[in-house]
């Protein structure tokens, strides 16, 4: 699969969850609902079931998490090095776009 | 109902291969999104819109009946429209007093929108398409609510026909083109919306319900052609079609019955389309008793 494919940027409308999914990963596997809860309170968005699952299938076929064995009817996903770099790589754009606009913005404020 | 219940409901909007990987996880999921927030719109609408989502990637198979789905409902609400719209005994029209001709009448829906019949047909249309779109095993149900349906539509309409008279321009004021009326558009809608379940309904006998479809369609575009060419007492177009406004119409609509024609031929069309349906029942329960144990 092209690198091109799991740039996070490319997303779309999957853009935002998949961040939010992929940044709460980073601490450790999640199931579902768990993901659901940590999203909201890290970020204050609730993802709904549907676009939560929406975006764990598109990260899954991409390679970008992994699917772990289920307990409890609940299985759990883990971030993959190729997930971990891909949103290493977004979150550093993102951070220049900020960047870039906090700046603008504190010098607009100036003037 | 249960919040496991709730969950597996929703998940029946899920194509077979996604509900085989993530069934169990998503309802789990659902499970405890249902019990910390019994009541949410947003989760439905979510939901719905994800699984469609999911339907969608499936393949040409899943988007034909998404196809027929959407026909099967868009003929049906046609139905609906037209019905409330042409045919709604309780509806007027108003014209400005005195003025010849009368330009500027207004239609005045009446109670058209409690009409019985309007709320039977949408319901039905809304029950085959979700019928044909997430089930297979409801198929054949709803491949027969929609000939039903569209029987009890084409009786409906013939029943409840109003026939308003144009005082100005004498008779009859409806042009002999029928083809160019929303009935005719409706009639062809039904047909191709009935047409596409039989395509994509693989466990049906294709040829059976075919000549099923095409014998209601013929049988009501058939009827139209009596009903609204030779009506003794004209056809007010409520639709501006084709010859632009509301003029001509009568201000109250009485309830009449159409040509003898029109209505056997509807009722020909019904009881052929039930006979064709159940030749198709007797054979398939031969089928299954010749290959019982």
């Amino acid at each position: 699969m092209a690198d091109d494919d799991k740039d996070l940027g490319r997303f779309g409308r999957f853009a935002g969850p998949a961040t939010l999914i992929l940044s709460s990963l980073a601490e450790g596997p999640k199931h579902g609902w768990a993901l659901t809860k940590d999203i909201e309170a890290f970020a204050a968005v609730r993802l709904a079931p549907g676009t939560l699952y929406e975006a764990l299938n598109r990260l899954e076929g991409l390679g970008l998490i992994e699917a772990l064995p289920s307990e409890d009817r609940r299985r759990p996903y883990k971030l993959t090095a190729a997930g971990a770099a891909a949103l290493q790589e977004h979150l550093a754009r993102q951070k220049q776009v900020v960047e870039v606009g906090l700046s603008r913005l504190s010098t607009r404020g100036a003037t | 109902m249960t919040p496991e219940r709730r969950a597996r409901r929703l998940l029946r909007w899920y194509p077979t291969a996604w509900r085989e990987r993530y069934g169990e996880e998503f309802t789990r999921l659902l499970e405890d999104d249902i019990r910390e927030r019994p009541r949410s719109w947003h989760r439905t609408v979510d939901v719905a819109r994800s699984g469609l989502a999911a339907q969608l990637e499936q393949g040409p198979l899943r988007r034909s009946r998404l196809v027929a789905a959407g026909l099967m409902l868009g003929a049906a609400l046609a139905a609906a429209a037209v019905l409330h719209a042409l045919v709604d005994p309780h509806q007027e029209v108003r014209c400005p007093p005195g003025v010849r001709p009368q330009r500027a009448c207004a239609l005045i829906p009446g109670h058209g929108w409690v009409n019985p019949a309007v709320l039977t047909i949408s319901l039905l249309g809304l029950a085959a398409a979700v019928g044909v779109f997430l089930s297979p095993r409801l198929r054949r149900l709803a491949g027969t609510t929609a000939i039903l349906g569209a029987g009890a539509a084409a009786v409906v309409w013939v029943a409840t026909s109003s026939k308003p008279v144009d005082p100005d321009f004498g008779q009859p004021v409806f042009p002999p083109n029928a083809w160019t009326t929303a009935e005719a558009v409706l009639i062809a809608l039904a047909a191709v919306g009935v047409a596409m379940v039989v395509l994509v309904s693989p466990r049906l006998s294709r040829l059976r319900l075919a000549i099923a479809g095409l014998v209601l369609g013929a049988a009501l575009a058939g009827a139209s052609v009596p009903h609204l060419v030779h009506d003794p007492g004209g056809y007010c177009n409520t639709f501006g079609i084709p010859y632009g406004g509301f003029r001509g119409c009568l201000h109250s609509l009485g309830p009449a019955w159409v040509e003898p024609t029109a209505l056997a031929l509807c009722a020909l069309a019904a009881a052929g389309a039930a006979l064709l349906l159940l030749a198709q029942a007797a054979t398939s329960a031969r089928r299954a008793r010749s290959s019982g144990p």
